[in-house]
């Protein structure tokens, strides 16, 4: 196991470099400069810059120098924020953006899976059109529209929460649930699709045939296969989370990493835009090595290679 | 033969039926959207949406004589009223028609950007399952990869360097929107490769590109409609929050993702500039969602009850 | 058969029966009609009995047992109507905890497939364990050692490492085995085997076969037999029902059914079925025509449609039960009524 394991980190090695080339290519090859929007930059000012960022070399070399500093860790010099390096800029909104996702995402398996237990197994009463209804709304408020709502509600007429900011548990609240309902609903529905498909599978029939109780029927038996759906789905949602907070850390004015992500691509600063495009791209295929991992633990028809 | 032996012992039976339902799925599946009621109101809210996005602002202009960029700064913000159902936004602008027409661009982007997904989607997983072994896992890979990037964070390099254009928008989007697509039509033509009208065909010297287009993609055009019809409310999904980012159609014109988010700016004093672009987005979610989730069930037998 | 309330089961006295049917109908409500799957059938069956049930795809034999145990899902189906005896009580009004308590307990079933009706998702061990854990109150450690004796009677080999493996390491015959097992950990009083055999190799068959009678015999379990197959009643059932149309055509004892079917729908079941006793023909005869839509039953007789001897009187009337012996009977016009 743990074998198999070390082996798919190091497989990862490769596809890292691909995505490092891939990106590098595409904002390298981007049309416009990290210096093209401050005007009237004086040539010799202009080589000087080039020089600091090591712009004045050949693109190849850039890219091996890049590579080289990318094996020691180190992310480079943001051109936007010259006084600070890729690595801090990252150190500082990292945590608070992963911070948001981990809420957001306890927040939408929570709520989930529970609605979609109780719509597969009260299927076609009150109960499942009253959870389907609400997740099928729940998919369909974008969180820029939910999360302006529940600040003008809780925060602005019930004064219960901070409207924005970051400090104590407080601040987590509102973005939180902004950024997970629209996966709660989804998680939703994919519980209760993954729950029906096991309803009417043989083994649930045996089940029954043996006098278990509905409820160890349903906690037992049904729940590992259920849940499948729901353990695939998670590797894409956490990196839409991830993404997604950009649009929630705006609203909330929350200091995390997405808001940079915008600014830099703007302003093509090329490092931190690669900076985070990796960091990114390398969280979540960890993500994904983690969830293949749970499916074969609840699978055991999958073998983890 | 009917659903009732279905839970039983007769798994013969229930392929004979799959069998004969062949001919007739389009009809049965028709028949079946129709008798969804919801789904059918879903279809004509949207159909009406699309028609007022259509026709409205051309009908206004021609009527009152403005559009969704006439300003009237003397008028200013204004509540909604019998003029301006919708009330006006700070610069004195009409919200109905601002949102009509953002409607418009949502609508088209949605359907544009779906359709280029659905279209890279289908060619790409049918091509993969169908060439197999080396090649099958390369493009496999690929998507792999690509699905464990920062999705939206390609949009937005994508949309930085080609420019905001709307064109660029809905391509950007479709070109990163395809996976799930190629997954889905990968899974059906891997069952389909084994089935006896495809080793016919096989046998009898059809070359493998008619193969691919003129039998396997013909089959998988069920599961194609579906991915495409919940396509549709993400892409619009992602639009809206691209322009909510500021990166989507620039102002003066309208789009619902920055008509909502100038709308969360100001909804402390201008209640309705948030409420009707948000409503109008998340009823036209809503309305496709269902839709989608109609078209699935009526597309897929199994799923009913 | 139709009118069965008025006579008991002419096999013998029903104080024997361990398991006595009466008119039971199970209904289905499905696109707009009714589908009576199960449609007035009784049998019982005595302890130490084979009882095997014949009939075609969408016979109703698998609902008729699967009524046994309330096992039908409701919807699509009505709550079955009629009565299911066992040791006194009628199953088909005892409220749902106590006929839980007696599911896999008093009363076992087995099933077709045994590559999906074990879960995939759960070791052997598991799925033995719990059923002595919930009827017996086992003590784990107990109920574990319990699960590895029974897996070695049905003839699991290393069964105490066996036991902590998952479904799928397991070949199709090794499945159904533990699905046997799982079964008679309880050593019930009625076992209903349905289709036990269809999905497995020949071979495999008569070995599965043959485990069922011998743990019979040893636990004096009454065994109720569904199939298709006449081949695997001839050489375990005692007695043998034929269904058709969620109808009992013809019910007797196995021999006296083999030599003298009367129903033409019998007849046409054995004279599509080789047979070692006589010698080739040359060809086997197949029934004309298709099994019939259980949602459009044909008037009178469920079977004129395909039946060679039909007349108008089939078209329109429901023939009635007669009886040819003591233990031998019929619903057809042609019958002439004996013994």
């Amino acid at each position: 196991m743990i074998g198999s394991i070390l082996r798919r980190l190091f497989e990862l090695v490769p596809t890292i470099l691909v995505i490092v080339l891939a990106s590098f290519a595409l904002v390298r090859l981007a049309p416009g400069s990290p210096f093209s929007s401050e005007k009237e930059i004086p040539p010799e000012v202009r080589r000087q810059l080039d020089a600091k960022y090591g712009f004045d070399k050949p693109l190849p070399v850039q890219f091996l120098r890049y590579l080289g500093n990318l094996a020691r860790g180190d992310l480079g010099l943001s051109t936007k924020y010259p006084q600070r390096t890729v690595n801090e800029i990252i150190a500082a909104g990292f945590p608070v953006t992963l911070t948001l996702a981990a809420v957001a995402l306890i927040w939408s398996l929570l709520v989930g899976i529970t609605a979609g237990i109780i719509g597969a197994v009260r299927q076609n009463t009150v109960w499942d059109h009253a959870a389907m209804a609400a997740a099928l709304v729940g998919i369909s408020i974008p969180s820029f529209v939910l999360g302006p709502l529940l600040v003008l509600v809780v925060s602005l007429r019930w004064h219960l929460l901070p409207p924005a900011g970051w400090g104590d548990w407080r601040h987590v609240i509102l973005p939180g649930l902004t950024l997970g309902t629209i996966y709660a609903a989804s998680i939703a529905r994919l519980t209760r699709g993954g729950m029906l498909e096991v309803v009417r599978s043989d083994f649930i029939r045996t089940a029954r045939a043996k006098g278990l109780s509905e409820r160890l029927v349903i906690w037992r038996h049904m729940l590992k296969g259920g849940l499948l759906p729901v353990v695939s789905y998670l590797g894409p949602a956490i990196a839409s989370m991830l993404t997604g907070s950009v649009v929630v850390e705006k609203i909330f004015n929350v200091p995390g990493i997405g808001p940079y992500f915008v600014d830099a691509a703007f302003n093509r600063d090329y490092f931190l835009v690669m900076g985070i495009v990796l960091l990114y791209a390398f969280f979540l295929l960890v993500m994904n090595l983690v969830v293949d991992i749970t499916y074969s633990l609840l699978d055991p028809r999958i073998e983890s290679s | 033969m009917t659903a009732s032996e279905r839970s039983p012992s007769e798994p013969a039976a229930d392929q004979a039926t799959d069998l004969v339902v062949g001919t007739s799925l389009w009809a049965d599946a028709w028949k079946r959207l129709r008798r969804n009621r919801m789904a059918v109101a879903s279809g004509g809210l949207i159909l009406l949406l699309a028609v007022a996005c259509l026709v409205g602002p051309p009908l206004i202009a021609a009527t009152w004589g403005y559009d969704e960029q006439t300003q009237d700064l003397a008028y200013g913000p204004q509540p909604p009223s019998w003029e301006h159902p919708f009330g006006t936004d700070f610069y004195g602008r009409d919200l109905l028609v601002r949102v009509l027409s953002g409607g418009r661009v949502s609508l088209t982007v949605g359907f544009l950007a779906a359709l280029v997904a659905a279209t890279i989607g289908t060619v790409y997983g049918a091509v993969s399952s169908y060439a197999g072994g080396l090649v099958d896992a390369v493009m496999m890979r690929a998507v792999d990869v690509l699905y464990a990037l920062p999705y939206m964070f390609l949009v937005i390099i994508l949309v930085t360097i080609l420019g905001k254009s709307l064109l660029l928008v809905f391509l950007a989007l479709g070109a990163v929107g395809w996976l799930l697509t190629a997954r889905v039509v990968r899974g059906q033509v891997m069952s389909l490769k084994q089935q006896d009208f495809v080793l016919a065909a096989k046998s009898l010297g059809t070359p493998g590109r008619d193969i691919v287009f003129r039998h396997l993609i013909p089959n998988t055009l069920g599961p194609v409609i579906v991915t495409f019809t919940l396509t549709v409310p993400s892409m619009i999904l992602q639009e809206a929050f691209l322009s909510f980012l500021g990166l989507g159609v620039q102002a003066p014109r309208a789009s619902l993702g920055a008509l909502i988010n100038d709308g969360a700016n100001q909804m402390l004093v201008f209640w309705w500039t948030l409420v009707f672009p948000g409503s109008v987005m998340a009823v036209m979610l809503f309305a496709l969602n269902f839709l989608g989730d109609g078209v699935r069930d009526a597309l897929d037998p199994r799923m009913r009850r | 058969m139709r009118d069965t309330t008025t006579e008991p089961s002419p096999t013998g006295d029903a104080a024997e029966a361990v398991l006595t049917i009466r008119d039971l109908r199970t209904f289905f409500q499905t696109d707009g009609h009714v589908v009576k799957a199960v449609d007035g059938v009784s049998f019982s069956v005595r302890r130490g009995e084979t009882l095997g049930v014949v009939g075609e795809s969408g016979s109703g034999k698998s609902v008729a047992c699967l009524s046994a145990l309330r096992l039908v899902p409701s919807p699509p189906a009505f709550h079955p109507s009629g009565e299911i005896r066992f040791q006194g009580r009628d199953l088909l009004r005892l409220p749902e905890p106590e006929i839980e308590a007696l599911r896999g307990n008093r009363l076992a079933m087995i099933f077709q497939d045994p590559m999906t009706s074990l879960n995939p998702y759960l070791r052997v061990a598991r799925q033995l364990t719990e059923v002595l854990e919930v009827h017996q109150g086992a003590t784990p450690a107990a109920a574990r050692r319990e699960a590895i004796a029974m897996l070695e009677r049905v003839g699991i080999p290393d069964a105490g490492r066996r036991i902590d493996q998952y479904p799928h390491q397991f070949s199709g015959g090794m499945r159904q085995r533990v699905m046997i097992a799982m079964a008679l950990l309880c050593q019930p009083e009625v076992l209903l085997a349905d289709e036990p055999t269809t999905a497995l190799d020949v071979t495999v068959q008569a070995q599965i076969l043959e485990l069922i009678a011998e743990l019979q015999a040893s636990l004096g379990t009454a065994v109720v037999l569904v199939t298709h197959d006449l081949g695997v009643v001839a050489g375990t059932a005692d007695r043998v029902v034929v269904m058709y149309a969620g109808r009992i055509v013809e019910e007797g004892p196995t021999g006296e059914l083999f030599a003298n079917p009367q129903h033409p729908y019998t007849r046409g079941l054995l004279a599509s079925m080789p047979r070692i006793d006589t010698p080739p023909t040359g060809h086997l005869e197949a029934i004309a025509g298709l099994p019939p839509d259980l949602g459009h039953l044909p008037t009178g007789c469920a079977f004129h449609p395909r039946c060679p001897l039909a007349s108008d009187r089939c078209r329109h009337e429901e023939p009635p039960v007669v009886a040819i012996s003591a233990t031998h009977r019929a619903a057809c016009f042609e019958v002439e009524a004996g013994g």
